[in-house]
């Protein structure tokens, strides 16, 4: 046989060039065999091709439209979606708990996580303000982990968190000035079933995530940007 | 429409082939189901890396694939340990002699090693020609061609063992 067995496959897919497409042909014609090989190959696409051909009559399962059309959480089960509503409603009662001084995740004061800044901003304290100065997206964290690092679109630096706590929050926080203004918080997802609460970007809520992706500039920070960033302070 | 629209958009006219390909990566409908989720969900967070001189199916697949590495793989396998499933019972299934033929294929499709399985999806099902499957996987075009070689090999002996029945 003068062809290797890959050119003949390749001839069966399609894929080779006219001249070498009129060679196969010619040994085809002269020798049975490659024929056969060749024929081989088209019956074996054709058959793998044809398992799987049911799969595009199907319907198409509610949750991925919407999925499609909505944005989702990607902890794969269970999936929690919410709604802005809903999403507003723990903002508000979380603020409200904040405005009234009271401890939102540590019973002791000093070590609050979120605090009321100046301005009514909502902004990290404590352990979670150390994490986003100090933390790269690599690092576990005792009692936070971040998930990603991005930039928005007006250059700010932005990191997402979770923060392990008695109630587990996640969000995301942006730098302001010598501070980390939280963007957004929500009570974390349910952790995965027998394994450890980590955070990942890909368990934030879904609106988080949409706020994410309407706001990041390019792509998440690697490793080496972020090393960077965080040398600069987290500023220009 | 915005860029985050248009990924939409073509996700949702997508879907029924998101669908498929899963199937040839997970083993089950389930997972493949939540493998096509994810991927959804990757490909709207990082939609603004989309460019129109992408072919979608490539950008989607490539995703997809990503998300299987990382999450859904290692998820499978363990719940495999507490619920064996029968690899590739999936589409189909009246019991016809041509269904248990569907069956038979699908299920040796199954039991490729993942990367053969990858290329056999990406090229004998998809469609895909070598050059985007290659770039889907991100390995080179030669290597390509021996893992969907070596697949078709493996097939011809998983189908030549059981030509109807399933063993």
């Amino acid at each position: 046989m003068k062809f290797p067995p890959e050119t003949l496959m390749a001839y069966a897919d399609g894929e080779l060039d006219a001249e070498t497409r009129r060679a196969v042909e010619a040994e085809m014609a002269a020798d049975p065999q490659v024929a056969q090989e060749v024929e081989r190959h088209r019956a074996m696409r054709a058959e793998v091709s044809g398992a799987f051909a049911g799969v595009l009559d199907e319907q198409v399962p509610d949750r991925l439209l919407h999925a499609a059309k909505k944005s989702a959480t990607s902890t794969v089960q269970p999936r929690r979606q919410w709604s802005w509503p809903e999403w507003t409603s723990v903002a508000a009662s979380l603020l409200i708990g904040i405005l009234a001084g009271r401890a939102i995740l540590q019973p002791e004061s000093e070590s609050r996580l979120v605090v009321a800044g100046t301005d009514g901003r909502v902004v990290a304290g404590g352990a979670l303000a150390q994490a986003l100065s100090e933390q790269l997206s690599s690092q576990d964290g005792t009692d936070v982990d971040i998930g990603l690092s991005f930039r928005t679109r007006s250059g700010e630096y932005c990191r997402t968190f979770g923060a392990r706590a008695a109630n587990p929050v996640v969000g995301f926080a942006c730098r302001d000035a010598e501070t980390w203004r939280i963007d957004m918080l929500s009570t974390a997802p349910r952790a995965e079933s027998g394994g450890s609460y980590r955070m990942a970007s890909t368990q934030l809520p879904a609106p988080i995530v949409q706020a994410i992706a309407e706001r990041m500039q390019g792509e998440a920070l690697d490793a080496d940007e972020e090393a960077i960033a965080r040398q600069r302070r987290w500023r220009d | 429409m915005s860029q985050v629209e248009q990924v939409r958009r073509q996700v949702v006219e997508l879907l029924p082939r998101l669908r498929r390909f899963a199937r040839t990566i997970a083993r089950n409908v389930h997972d493949a189901d939540d493998l096509v989720q994810l991927a959804i969900e990757r490909a709207l967070l990082k939609h603004d890396q989309w460019r129109p001189e992408l072919k979608f199916d490539g950008w989607m697949f490539g995703i997809m694939r990503n998300a299987w590495i990382d999450e859904v793989r290692s998820r499978a396998r363990r719940d495999r340990i507490f619920a064996p499933e029968e690899a590739g019972v999936t589409v189909g299934h009246d019991g016809s002699e041509s269904n248990v033929r569907l069956l038979t294929v699908q299920r040796a499709v199954a039991e490729l090693p993942e990367e053969q399985r990858l290329a056999v999806g990406l090229v004998l099902v998809e469609g895909l020609s070598y050059k985007e499957a290659a770039e889907v996987l991100e390995v080179p075009i030669g290597t390509l061609t021996s893992r969907l070689a070596r697949g078709r090999e493996t097939l011809q002996a998983l189908l030549s063992d059981r030509p109807g029945e399933r063993s």
